[in-house]
């Protein structure tokens, strides 16, 4: 660290990632996928693989874990309905998340190793579902 | 947000039930062999199992040329990780997160194992004790106090819980502040207990020392009676193992945290979790100290009715402590395996950027992670469960030598009936099983 200027800055950046109370900041190796917004919930096939429903809202979120079992290489669909616009942690090999806006939308994942795979809200905290992916 | 294991990625599927069962019947049916043979003469300790072989190959490892080039070698990685804790990024790309919590706290398990002492070759803090002496011309061992002997491990055990409790429970896994200050309070502790205590605090205090130094009772590479470097059957080196106070404490807490790392995952937990008023850190705080207290209560239990009655039961948990540790090592191995190859191999390429700015010093930085291992899912879910078979095995026999030695030692020889060693046999298959059940549940 060569100029105070830098520190500063640094220290700055570090204090505000602190406040905003994520313990988990996003590195380069993770994933952005921005779900697409729906009008309706109908009209959602699983194509092979599954659909998982999640009502999220500014206090609670649905379902608060249980299992969901899919093939690899198989589409999982997340159908968000939601009042807030928030994201969604994807625990996969590498790690993802999703940004879902106000209303219905939708994202389409596919994990190729299997594994098991935690979803979870990151506003709330709490875990949404357990991919197991064979 | 909470982590699993301090670093994210998937974690392994659940083990399949006739797998889980049938490793369980195994540890059952292998574990009545060994109480049926009774062996009435200890196979591992006294005369027949302090016999090491001694070589000059072997001797070079205990010079004092390797003794310096391990020391260099562990004061590099030492300031390579010490750069990126210090001036990198606070960031999931910064090497240090992987480095603490993958290849230093389980990568120690497969060093010792196979080469020994590995955490005190490469201590950093042994270094900076030994060049500060050297400066000051003060003898290296000798610190300005004794190391109280009652406080035996404690001071390692209650390292090792503060440490599983940032990998585990924290809400700040990943954040570069907190790890510094970790590492730092740690660094703090490690070169002042030196000061006061010389390097004997090392032994006692450094829960990674520790933790090494159990293990590598465990390898082949033992020293005999007059201090020379040997190879010897890791059961016989086992069994060197010298009770102290905070033994059982440190080993209970090593299983005990790879419990509750395990249960946390399993869907059951986190509905209840959820449902709680408490916050996730508050529950997860009483949960790993339960676990603690349960792994250490139910020893501490068995071992006091264990035998033989001619031991005083006072001593029995620390003399019959150490065959706790195959069980240990068996069970950390499964649990870890998929985490240390998976982000070992993600770490190794962070370790070339360790200011997270995009450089590639050491080469290693376009290596992506290996996944052979994890598609095989069938191979890994039976190298677990095998692995932990294996570590029940080796522990129940250690536990059965120790008794029978102990009888030897007190009685002068190990009477044709006895009821001596069926509760540390009954407390292993209760630990084997939680485990196997834990990796099938979750």
């Amino acid at each position: 660290m060569k100029r105070p200027i830098v520190l500063a800055v640094a220290g700055l950046s570090l204090a505000v990632l602190t406040l905003a109370g994520c313990g988990h900041t996003t590195g380069t190796g993770e994933k952005a996928v921005n779900a697409v917004p729906l009008t309706s919930t109908t009209g959602v096939t699983a194509e092979g693989g599954i659909v998982i429903k999640i009502s999220v809202s500014k206090t609670s979120v649905n379902p608060t874990g249980g299992t969901a079992s899919v093939g690899v290489g198989k589409p999982v669909t997340l159908l968000i309905t939601s009042t807030v616009a928030g994201q969604i942690h994807v625990h996969s090999s590498p790690e993802q998340h999703i940004v879902f806006p106000v209303g219905i939308s939708k994202a389409t994942l596919t994990f190729n190793t299997p594994g098991t795979i935690e979803v979870e809200d990151h506003a709330l905290d709490r875990q949404i579902v357990q991919i197991q992916v064979s | 947000m909470i982590l699993l294991h301090g670093l994210g990625g998937a974690r392994d599927l659940p083990v399949p039930a006739p797998l889980a069962i049938v490793a369980g019947t195994i540890a059952v049916a292998v574990t009545f062999v060994i109480l049926a043979l009774a062996w009435r003469s200890p196979r591992f300790e006294g005369p027949r199992g302090s016999l090491g072989i001694r070589r000059r190959a072997i001797s070079f490892f205990d010079s004092a040329a390797w003794d310096r080039f391990a020391a260099v070698l562990g004061l590099v990685i030492f300031g390579w990780c010490g750069w990126a804790l210090l001036a990198g990024a606070d960031s999931n790309t910064n090497p240090v997160f992987g480095v603490f919590y993958v290849l230093v706290w389980v990568g120690v398990l497969p060093l010792s194992l196979l080469f020994g002492r590995v955490a005190h070759a490469l201590s950093p803090w042994r270094t900076i004790a030994r060049v500060r002496c050297w400066i000051t011309r003060v003898p290296a061992d000798r610190g300005l106090f004794d190391y109280p002997e009652r406080l035996g491990y404690w001071p390692a055990a209650l390292g090792l819980f503060a440490f599983v409790w940032q990998e585990l429970v924290s809400a700040d896994q990943v954040t570069l502040s907190v790890v510094q200050l970790w590492l730092g309070i740690y660094a703090v502790a490690m070169i002042g207990g030196t000061v006061l205590f010389g390097l004997e605090w090392l032994d006692r205090a450094d829960p990674f020392q520790v933790y090494s130094d159990l293990l590598a009772r465990m390898s082949p590479w033992g020293r005999d009676a007059e201090g020379t470097l040997v190879l010897r059957s890791p059961l016989s080196n086992l069994a060197t193992l010298k009770p102290a106070a905070g033994l059982v404490a440190t080993l209970a807490i090593l299983f005990g945290s790879t419990v509750y790392d395990s249960a946390k995952d399993s869907p059951a937990w986190t509905k209840f979790v959820a449902g709680l008023s408490a916050g996730p850190v508050t529950v997860g705080t009483l949960a790993l100290l339960g676990s603690w207290v349960a792994v250490a209560v139910t020893f501490y239990v068995a071992a006091r009715v264990n035998g033989p009655i001619s031991v005083r039961s006072r001593d029995l948990p620390d003399l019959l402590a150490p065959s706790l540790l195959p069980i240990i090592a068996g069970y950390m191995t499964a649990h870890y395996l998929s985490y240390f190859v998976y982000q070992g191999q993600i770490t190794l390429a962070q370790l070339s950027d360790p200011l997270s700015t995009g450089a590639n010093y050491l080469g290693t930085g376009t290596l992506s992670p290996n996944m052979w291992l994890m598609d095989h899912g069938t191979f890994l879910a039976t190298l677990k469960v095998v692995v932990i078979v294996i570590g029940h095995v080796v522990g129940a026999i250690a536990a059965h030598d120790r008794t029978v030695a102990l009888t030897v030692a007190s009685e002068g020889q190990a009477r044709a009936k006895t009821t001596a060693g069926i509760p540390m046999a009954v407390l292993m298959l209760l630990y084997t099983s939680t485990g196997l059940m834990l990796l099938f549940g979750t």
